[in-house]
């Protein structure tokens, strides 16, 4: 765990107070799910782009919490936030680029046959 | 004791050097790796060089290599020199620890191929040397990011080595081995090659089998050769490349089979075509622009160099991109199993709990673009025989200094983001020493499975300077 950091497991209500990215929304289900861009609290498209960040940090946050969040601190997910919008702000450099359908990745399957009839 | 008989001179020799002087009888195999093992054991520790000294091992692989000349057999150029590889290729009875504590105390029960090679080549393996943690795939932002601790330059002991090769950028610069076998994914051998003053070289994409090697990323991770001159990059390439089963991506291309070659050996043409990114030499730290500028000079000498500016497609972006979906997927369950934070460095804790959330489409579009990324280099590169540039903006940071506080400071074009996605040959060589009397280094970049060409002019540079020839004081 780190060092320095904080390593008590975070509530889902503290995790959205103190990183104050996300809000929570109960389903009828009693399952919460964390708003994604939009809901309360959260930025809308209009304001994560104006703070020139990609959408879909926090939902793409949200599942890091729902999977490693007993492994992290609020301080950590702070920094795994940050590099998430770099994910998607290279994603979004990618797109840039004009692709054709029959543009193909630069790897290639290829079938397999075993040896025998 | 035999360390001070052979002399200090002796063991920063090249390969070429070392290999005569055994013929010649002015030493056996057995005296020279004794030396290098004691340099190994005394001053490896000294620079955080060192992960394991294969002693034994060594022993016996040189006295074979000294009964074999002895009864006339000689296996080739390598035969009786003693050589270590970066401590992500897998050793048969020694740790494997890819540089990091959760892996500290893993085995393998098969030499890489690499290794393998070598081998059968005669060559003796000494030791396995330090690398970054994970080959510095989980974004390392400072030189403490290793099990056996910063990699220490022996130009200055205040700075860094370099990564994630970090262990044979400084044990070929201080004269601990022959030679040595690092891995670069993005930048992993040119860097420590540059900031520790030797010839480094990335072979194209699939040259060099990776069996046995840690994958960090399967569709951009590389093999290479780290020595003290261009030459010694070649006779090592040209034992370790070639087709291998056990690497998919391996590919059947005769090193030989190339119009920059005469004999066997690189030859640079005689008035070769050379280009130059437009902006180098305006926002690099000034010690390395003056050398920049002077090798230039050198190289107009004999050479016809033009300006390009490459087209505008995101490389760092898609570099990046499929680093990090790659990573993700080869250490998911170091991430679940939250054993990633027995890493060293702070953020290497951390960090790729983010690389686990690279969307799928991001990826397979990076490995569209990464299509047109390499045409567009081909296509700037074929009417040239290489790029050249420096190979940093800087020379090596201080040990304590991190990277965005003392990297961002300086910037200028530069091949190696393009370079590594379009899986293309470079080479480094020293060029001069810059700020805290540390080296700096001059790359040839060529095309696809054009090693030769860059090698070549590597060589040339060389036999019209002697940066490569001079040697820190350890």
């Amino acid at each position: 765990m780190h060092e320095s950091t904080t390593t008590r497991p975070l509530s889902r209500r503290e995790f959205a107070k103190r990183a104050g990215t996300v809000a929570l929304v109960p389903l009828a289900a009693g399952v919460p799910v964390l708003a994604i861009p939009g809901a309360r609290g959260g930025p809308t498209p209009q304001e994560a782009q104006e703070a020139d960040e990609p959408p879909g940090a926090d939902a793409l946050l949200e599942y890091v919490r729902t999977l490693y969040g007993e492994q992290l601190s609020v301080d950590d997910l702070a920094k795994i936030r940050e590099g998430i919008v770099g994910n998607l702000r290279a994603g979004a450099r990618i797109r840039e680029v004009a692709l054709a359908n029959s543009d193909e990745p630069g790897l290639v399957f290829r079938a397999y046959r075993g040896e025998g009839p | 004791m035999i360390a001070t008989q052979i002399g200090r001179d002796v063991l920063y020799g090249t390969v070429a050097d070392l290999g005569r002087g055994l013929r010649e009888g002015a030493f056996t195999s057995a005296e020279l790796t004794e030396a290098y093992l004691e340099r190994l054991e005394d001053l490896g520790p000294r620079l955080n060089a060192v992960a394991t000294v294969t002693r034994e091992r060594a022993a016996h692989a040189a006295r074979r290599a000294d009964e074999e000349l002895a009864a006339g057999s000689d296996r080739g150029l390598l035969h009786g020199i003693p050589y270590a590889v970066k401590d992500l290729i897998a050793v048969r009875g020694h740790p494997t620890t890819w540089g990091a504590r959760p892996y500290e105390g893993q085995t393998f029960d098969e030499d890489a191929t690499v290794v393998q090679r070598l081998d059968a080549a005669g060559a003796v393996l000494t030791a396995k040397l330090a690398s970054v943690e994970l080959a510095g795939g989980m974004g390392y932002e400072q030189a403490n990011a290793s099990l056996t601790g910063p990699g220490l330059n022996p130009w200055n002991t205040g700075a860094w080595s370099g990564g994630s090769s970090s262990g044979p950028g400084s044990a070929v610069a201080a004269g601990l081995i022959g030679f040595a076998i690092g891995s670069e994914t993005w930048g992993s051998i040119v860097t420590p090659s540059s900031f520790c003053g030797v010839s480094g070289l990335r072979p194209t994409y699939g040259r060099v089998s990776r069996a046995g090697a840690m994958a960090l990323s399967w569709t951009m991770d590389k093999l290479g050769p780290m020595c003290r001159s261009a030459e010694d990059c070649w006779l090592v390439l040209s034992v370790i490349a070639g087709k291998d089963d056990r690497d998919p991506a391996s590919a059947d291309h005769d090193l030989t089979d190339s119009r920059y070659v005469e004999d066997g050996r690189p030859k640079s043409p005689r008035r070769p075509r050379l280009v130059v990114l437009k902006g180098t030499g305006e926002k690099e730290q000034p010690g390395v622009r003056e050398n920049f500028a002077r090798a230039l000079e050198l190289l107009a000498d004999f050479s016809e160099i033009e300006e390009v500016e490459l087209p505008d497609l995101p490389y760092g972006p898609v570099a990046g991109t499929i680093i990090r979906a790659e990573a993700a997927a080869a250490f998911e369950e170091l991430v679940e199993s939250g054993r990633v934070a027995e890493l060293t460095a702070p953020e290497d804790r951390i960090k790729p709990y983010g690389g686990q959330m690279v969307l799928a489409k991001d990826y397979i579009n990076a490995q569209r673009v990464r299509v047109k990324i390499q045409r567009a280099l081909d296509e700037v590169l074929r009417d040239f025989d290489a790029m050249v540039g420096p190979t940093r903006s800087t020379v090596a940071n201080p040990i304590e200094a991190r990277f965005s506080e003392y990297f961002g400071e300086f910037g200028g074009p530069s091949i190696g983001g393009g370079a590594n996605a379009a899986g293309i040959p470079g080479i480094t060589v020293p060029n001069g020493f810059g700020e805290r009397g540390l080296p700096t280094g001059l790359q040839f970049t060529a095309r696809s499975w054009d090693e030769a060409a860059a090698i070549g002019l590597a060589m040339e540079y060389q036999r019209r300077t002697d940066w490569h020839l001079r040697h820190p004081e350890m």
